[in-house]
């Protein structure tokens, strides 16, 4: 079964570390809130601000979740100290979807996806058939992994350690005019890859409707 | 696609601390004991109150096993034309920490197996589904697995799908949720007055949802889901988000709230909790239906808790009987109904709910299937 979806936005952004700029400060005006968003948070709010739209129901999806939150609780319970209750809060894979709704006083449909490899397919997924419910919708996709001990774990060959791409879209009933060929993006994490390709469609295309085809 | 198919919760194979199987888990809860044990190794030096599997297989093991059940229990899913929906907010995890405490490095440990999408895996690798779809909403993961076998189904997406809960008892979680303030030192009490907390646990459920009837099957009418956007760790002082996913869900069930006759409450035992979801609940219901948390006797088996209490709302709808609340003295809202004993009456809708760390809330409305 397929379901399309016109795109009707997008944004993208990605860094060798951590990402910088994320206009945080105007994004997040409380100080307080603002000093404990976690990675994936921060990168989620900016491209959430660049589209414009921060009332639409929202899925986001993240791979490894705060992949350096959770091995610092590892690395205290280790040694014997205390964990974090920030490092623990932080630590939950839906952290990014809870902070855009307080950023966003969004009270509607936000979740969370996590599939690995797939995750930015399960983004689309999961957005085409709430897309059936929902006049708009914000997919969002990111991954930081820019903490200390990366290279013990990444064998992947990620050197965008951080990166995420967010599309604003509708269900419509049109034909598909960018076809997604599976493409696979070198340093990038492939759990993007599939939001990655249809961003990079679009700027090829530069103009007119751009409509996708998701398999369910 | 608009929603054309009612849908069914056909069958369900369980384990929780309660029991390794939903007839045993349901057993448990009716008698009233807890099956909460005191556990070494998850907090230095301390012993917590843990729900644990009573099982010395490993956790994997124990999910494939409940997956091969529900199989034998539906001879009409066909697995490459199923797919699976997971819930779980530890996905992996115990398998890293296992790896990262025993050898002090990460370098033993793969992506794949810490990662959410492992249960996933692990299950397609084994019984051949057609595909598979991974949330991590915290404690509401497998209600928003469930709610999207909803769509699924009643849009004729899918046939067939399968959910899983599923999370096991991790010293991160039991030291997050211990340093959070929210980890109890005792058996909780749900919705008492001197509640201090919940009981971390672990557990399984593997449900079977399809289009079609089957026998001692009860349908899902109708899934709220909502966002608090208040607090990363607190609730809605006046529940609006708790509210609004209960509403949402009786509006699609297309029920107005007095049909309801028992509350599976989310009911965690923590002090922001209970306060406000008796006030959510009494504002929507008043004092009709039975307000029950399984969690005094299953523990809080985190992202797999929707799955599991759907499939014990299930078990009370098909057998008409209401588990007690166990651990309770003296409740906390005294306009609720709490039973302390279990109690038979006629079941025929029930409304389960899970609220989760960040804000997020989803509810259930399960409903009697009556023979055509």
């Amino acid at each position: 079964m397929q379901i399309n979806l016109e795109i009707l936005g997008f944004a993208t952004v990605e860094d060798s570390q951590k990402c910088t700029a994320l206009n945080e400060k105007r994004v997040v005006s409380d100080m307080m809130l603002r000093r404990r968003l976690t990675r994936n948070a921060r990168i989620s709010l900016y491209l959430t601000d660049q589209i414009g739209d921060f009332t639409s129901p929202v899925v986001i999806g993240n791979a490894y979740g705060e992949v350096g939150e959770t091995f610092d609780i590892l690395r205290c319970i280790a040694i014997n100290e205390t964990v974090s209750p920030t490092a623990f809060q932080n630590s939950v894979h839906n952290t990014p979807a809870s902070y855009l709704s307080i950023v966003g006083e969004n009270k509607g449909y936000i979740t969370t996806v996590s599939d690995l490899h797939a995750t930015s397919t399960s983004v689309l997924k999961v957005g085409a058939v709430k897309s059936l419910s929902y006049d708009t919708l914000l997919l969002i996709v990111s991954d930081s992994v820019d903490f200390e001990r990366v290279s013990e774990l990444n064998r992947c060959g990620i050197t965008l350690k951080e990166c995420g791409v967010a599309l604003r879209v509708r269900h419509t009933t049109k034909e598909p005019t960018v076809i997604l060929e599976g493409k696979k993006y070198a340093g990038y994490s492939p759990s993007i890859w599939s939001m990655l390709e249809i961003v990079e469609k679009l700027r090829e295309a530069k103009s007119g409707e751009a409509i996708i085809a998701i398999e369910i | 696609m608009k929603r054309v198919n009612s849908v069914y919760l056909n069958a369900f194979s369980c384990a929780c601390a309660a029991g390794v199987t939903i007839e045993e888990i349901f057993e448990t809860l009716l008698r009233g004991n807890s099956a909460i044990t005191l556990q070494e190794g998850y907090v230095e030096g301390q012993s917590m109150p843990l729900g644990k599997i009573p099982s010395e297989r490993d956790f994997f093991a124990l999910l494939e096993e409940n997956v091969a059940l529900l199989l034998s229990k539906t001879p009409w899913l066909i697995p490459s034309e199923t797919i699976v929906l997971v819930g779980s907010s530890v996905g992996g995890m115990c398998r890293a920490e296992k790896t990262f405490f025993g050898e002090g490095s990460l370098k033993g440990i793969t992506v794949e197996e810490l990662s959410i999408r492992a249960i996933a895996d692990e299950v397609c690798q084994k019984f051949g589904f057609k595909s598979a779809l991974s949330f991590s909403t915290a404690c509401t993961s497998s209600s928003i697995a469930l709610d999207f076998a909803y769509d699924l189904i009643s849009r004729e997406l899918y046939k067939t799908v399968v959910v899983i809960g599923a999370d096991e008892l991790s010293r991160s979680a039991v030291n997050g949720f211990d340093r959070l303030g929210i980890a109890s030192h005792s058996p909780t009490r749900p919705f008492d007055v001197e509640r201090n907390g919940i009981n971390v646990a672990e557990g399984i459920a593997v449900l079977a949802l399809s289009s079609s009837k089957t026998p001692e099957c009860v349908e899902i009418m109708g899934c709220g889901v909502s966002s608090d956007a208040y607090n990363i760790t607190h609730p809605h002082p006046q529940g609006e988000g708790a509210m609004a996913a209960m509403n949402q869900a009786l509006e699609k069930a297309g029920l107005e709230a007095s049909k309801i006759d028992y509350i599976n409450a989310h009911g965690t035992g923590t002090v922001a909790n209970d306060e406000i979801e008796s006030v959510s609940i009494e504002k929507i219901f008043g004092s009709k239906p039975f307000v029950v948390s399984t969690k005094a006797v299953t523990g809080h088996t985190l992202g797999a808790c929707g799955a599991l209490e759907a499939a014990i709302s299930a078990m009370s709808i098909v057998h008409n009987i209401i588990p007690p609340c166990v651990n309770l003295k003296t409740p906390v809202n005294t306009i609720l109904s709490h039973p302390l004993e279990a109690t038979k009456i006629e079941v025929n809708y029930v409304l389960s709910n899970a609220f989760g760390f960040g804000g997020g809330n989803a509810s259930l409305v399960l409903g009697k299937v009556h023979a055509d």
